[in-house]
């Protein structure tokens, strides 16, 4: 079976149909697939191989839900008794994924199969970011962070005033085939939305309701059907915002400079600092991203939820505003960012 | 540190420039990053051309109003800040 995931086909090969159909549905809760397409990159994921009974090598990650372990195999990934080889030489993932997986929460599933595409997508010029991705009349808006910032909330009181969305927590960032400019495109499909989110937000109840409630608290939720036509795969970002929740009436931006907006970006890039090459990649990749947006500290306040229709003017604003040149700025010889 | 003293760019450190004139360094193994200003990106592409502390004074001396012992300082100051964040290799020429 062959699928398009984010510029890329991805061919799956499984020991039995049941499995792969098992798989695809996964991957379709997941991501936006389509089918795979001839003209893309084509990544191998192989399923039905053996866990090994030990990994050594340097540990990168560890979480109850995946662990991260990298030796001279590639990127070996375990999530309880599932375990994927990344390897980035072959362009492949393989692994085993036990029973319990496939009943495991969406949560668990998510994030072994996020990281194992993230990887792998940025040895194809695809590189993860931590941001919501919004559109509005053709312009891109980057909302970066990480969790607790308010990304969701305010990607989705955007939608509800007609902006177009990407994805909630990840996208993807690549060249254009021309190489002039950054293109950003959906990666993850659900909302990750807590109990305070879905109060605020009346309409997400009606499919809460049907969708588990994850160990962290927190439901995805699959909300294309809300927001008919407001899904967009991609766009061209000419704003990014850095959200920071404050406790104020009203929200307001205060721009930074490029050296700032790239030493945030670095903090929140996904996949950073893993192999050489695509470090310096995803650093070429910024820059760039740079050279063709303005980027703010949005100080997110109760606007957001009493004004709604505010805050989108103002950032429909800025984001108009955002076609101008970017302004350099200065600050110490030498300053620890992070 | 001794004017004659030679930095060297840690090779584990990533670079990137942006177009005002600034530069953010990233550490493969620290995990850690930095920015330099318009100076310190000056005095970081003439460690790039493996030129001495000397030298280097001499190129801000040259490029903006400082007198040769400060820029001296500067350099030296920040050759010690680069060298505790394990940004570059310090050695006696």
């Amino acid at each position: 079976m062959e699928y398009s995931l984010s510029n890329v086909t991805v061919q799956l090969e499984c020991p039995s149909s049941e499995q792969e159909l098992a798989i695809g549905d996964i991957w379709s809760r997941l991501f936006h697939l389509g089918a795979g397409k001839s003209s893309q990159p084509c990544i191998h994921f192989r399923v039905g191989g053996v866990r090994p009974a030990e990994i050594s090598g340097e540990r990168l990650f560890d979480a109850p839900g995946l662990s991260v372990t990298r030796n001279a195999d590639g990127y070996h990934l375990t999530s309880g008794d599932s375990y994927l080889l990344v390897n980035l030489i072959r362009n492949e993932i393989a692994g085993a994924l036990s029973h319990n997986f496939f009943s495991a929460p969406l949560e668990n599933q998510r994030a072994l199969f996020f990281f194992a595409f993230l990887l792998v997508l940025a040895s194809h010029g695809l590189y993860g970011v931590h941001a919501s991705g919004v559109s509005y009349r053709g312009s891109g808006m980057l909302l970066v962070a990480g969790s607790g910032c308010g990304k969701t909330t305010l990607a989705l009181a955007l939608v509800t005033q007609g902006w177009n969305y990407l994805s909630d927590d990840a996208v993807l960032l690549y060249h254009t085939a021309n190489r002039e400019s950054v293109e950003a495109c959906a990666f993850g499909r659900p909302f990750s939305c807590g109990s305070e989110i879905i109060g605020h937000f009346p309409e997400l109840g009606s499919i809460a309701a049907d969708t588990p409630l994850l160990p962290n608290g927190k439901r995805l939720l699959e909300v294309s059907t809300l927001y008919d036509g407001q899904f967009h795969t991609r766009c061209l970002p000419n704003m990014i915002l850095f959200p920071e929740i404050v406790d104020a009436p009203l929200s307001r931006l205060l721009p930074l400079t490029q050296t700032e907006a790239l030493t945030r970006l670095i903090g929140q890039g996904i996949g950073l600092l893993t192999e050489r090459a695509t470090v310096v990649g995803q650093l070429r990749l910024f820059e760039q991203l740079l050279m063709q947006t303005h980027s703010f500290r949005l100080l997110h306040g109760a606007d957001v939820h009493s004004k709604p229709a505010r805050l989108a003017t103002l950032l429909a604003n800025a984001l108009a505003a955002c076609r101008q040149p970017v302004a350099p700025g200065t600050q110490g010889v030498l300053a620890h960012a992070g | 540190m001794q004017d004659s003293c030679k930095a060297q760019p840690h090779p584990d450190v990533v670079t990137t420039r942006l177009d005002n004139g600034e530069m953010v360094l990233l550490h493969l193994g620290t995990r850690q990053y930095f920015s330099l200003n318009q100076t310190g990106s000056l005095v970081w592409q003439q460690l790039e051309q493996q030129a001495t502390l000397a030298s280097i004074s001499q190129t801000l001396h040259d490029r903006f109003d400082v007198t040769p012992g400060d820029a001296l300082q500067t350099v030296i100051e920040l050759m010690g800040q680069l060298g505790t964040h394990n940004l570059v290799t310090i050695e006696d020429s």
